[in-house]
């Protein structure tokens, strides 16, 4: 904290003149000496005000320059929205996996989706928070190791997938269970068509998570070997709504 | 008051008049430039020394095949050929993984079908207690004769390890065959001939047995070496069924 108590900035880092310093908001240390008695800096141009009122300090609203919130926390409406069509469609999705989804790790849908099926099941009476963490949780580091070994790099290291890449995608393609488990609040699944339904969504979830791993890996002639543990892993969850 | 641009103008002589000197300039032996450091010729690459086996990326090369590839080792390990094929270890892994799962979910699977959607009668899930406790034995003994056999027989043999797991791997194949249809006979007890469904059931098993000792014969090219590795074998398959059904 010394070099930015020292007013005049003799010693320490180098620090730009005010006049050509980049605006950083609202943290950014502002030198006394540079600002005049009513707020305005050297230039005599002085900064926006926050907007003062009870509402607007309960609102996400900041200085002009700033971010908005949801840039600043990693949250794409648009990134989520595009994904979460492409699971809902997953055969004509196959030319619109872009590297900039494919790279994506966000995982706000992911915890949207799990809570929701955790959500539907407990409006189902059935309590299984624990469960869902815990074999998302196993499932995701057990099959990002095996993507990351499966991925085909010309180079024989193994891919550069990153851990929070298989999270987005597994929990992305666990949209389709969460119908499943919406389902099942209003109908009892354990029967002959609440055995289908579930084979027909964990099909989807697989179908859907095994083609963007396909393109994520750029695997050859190898989905079918990347499909089948995650039909097992997506299993588990159906089992967990039908039978649990 | 400087301007900034001291000593551009003070030049005594014009630089660009060619001149010639009156006397002689000395030789001046060169001196060599200060604070440049001597070139250093840049170093030959490395090459990429290969993973340890001790390195999990180490392992990554025997997860590269194709879906091809595994569904040839996958029948080649159901025939009574021998074909020889590079090794890898995500058969044995999901292999024996299949084998616990159709295991748990083989009998219910037949119970459904029969009573749930033939009969038309509501089934209720069997002694849950019991399916988790053949569950967790299904598990560590497949799993644990998968990857612990391989460690005696490379001591045995003097080979590698990792096709040896890959061989006692595939050969679970049999097993998934083996579990499902032992749950389809195993659906017939209810009709209260319990002595005669041991019967074949072990039939079923010495069947399993003979077909995985052959394959392993066959793909471990020991000759007489490898009995006492069949013996263990044979044995694994006793526990198996003493243990599961």
């Amino acid at each position: 904290m010394s070099y930015y108590q020292n007013p005049k900035g003799s010693s320490g880092f180098y620090q730009p003149s005010s006049q050509f310093a980049f605006p950083q908001g609202s943290m950014s240390f502002q030198g006394a000496s540079s600002t005049s008695a009513n707020g305005a800096d050297s230039l005599g141009i002085s900064p926006d005000p926050l907007p003062s009122g009870l509402f607007n300090a309960l609102s996400t609203k900041g200085y002009p320059h700033e971010p908005p919130l949801l840039e600043e926390i990693g949250i794409n409406f648009a990134h989520v929205i595009t994904k979460t069509r492409i699971v809902c469609n997953p055969v004509s999705s196959r030319n619109i996996l872009s590297d900039e989804i494919l790279g994506d790790s966000d995982l706000a849908g992911p915890l949207i989706f799990f809570l929701l099926f955790g959500l539907f099941l407990l409006l189902a009476g059935k309590v299984h928070f624990g469960y869902i963490y815990g074999v998302a949780l196993f499932g995701t580091v057990s099959l990002h190791n095996l993507s990351k070994f499966m991925g085909n790099n010309e180079s024989g290291s193994p891919a550069k997938l990153q851990f929070f890449n298989t999270a987005s995608v597994l929990g992305y393609c666990f949209l389709p269970l969460c119908f499943l488990s919406l389902i099942g609040v209003f109908l009892s699944l354990d029967n002959t068509l609440g055995y289908a339904l579930g084979a027909i969504f964990v099909a989807w979830s697989t179908w859907s998570s095994s083609a963007f791993f396909n393109s994520l890996l750029q695997l050859h002639d190898a989905r079918a070997l990347i499909a089948y543990p995650l039909l097992i892993f997506y299993t588990v969850f159906a089992l967990m709504a039908i039978f649990v | 008051m400087s301007d900034g641009l001291d000593g551009v103008d003070d030049f005594g002589v014009n630089p660009f008049e060619e001149t010639l000197p009156d006397t002689p300039l000395e030789e001046v032996p060169p001196e060599p430039i200060r604070n440049i450091e001597p070139e250093i010729a840049p170093k030959p690459i490395e090459e990429e020394r290969p993973l340890a086996p001790g390195l999990l990326n180490y392992y990554s090369r025997y997860f590269q095949l194709t879906t091809a590839d595994f569904r040839k080792r996958v029948l080649g390990s159901l025939s009574l050929r021998n074909e020889a094929s590079p090794p890898d270890l995500y058969g044995p892994l999901w292999i024996t993984a299949t084998v616990v799962m159709s295991r748990f979910l083989g009998s219910g699977l037949f119970t459904l079908c029969i009573d749930g959607v033939f009969g038309g009668i509501s089934t209720e899930v069997k002694d849950s207690s019991r399916q988790s406790w053949k569950l967790v034995h299904s598990a560590w003994l497949f799993y644990a004769y998968t990857l612990l056999t391989p460690f005696i027989a490379q001591k045995l043999l003097a080979t590698n390890f990792i096709p040896l797991v890959s061989t006692y791997g595939y050969s679970n194949v049999t097993w998934i065959a083996g579990c499902l249809l032992l749950s389809v006979v195993d659906e017939f007890r209810r009709l209260g001939k319990n002595f005669v469904i041991t019967i074949i059931e072990w039939v079923i098993v010495s069947l399993i047995a003979l077909k995985r000792s052959y394959s392993l014969y066959n793909e471990l090219e020991a000759g007489r070496k490898s009995l006492p590795l069949l013996v263990v074998d044979v044995a694994f398959c006793v526990a198996a069924k003493i243990l599961l059904f």
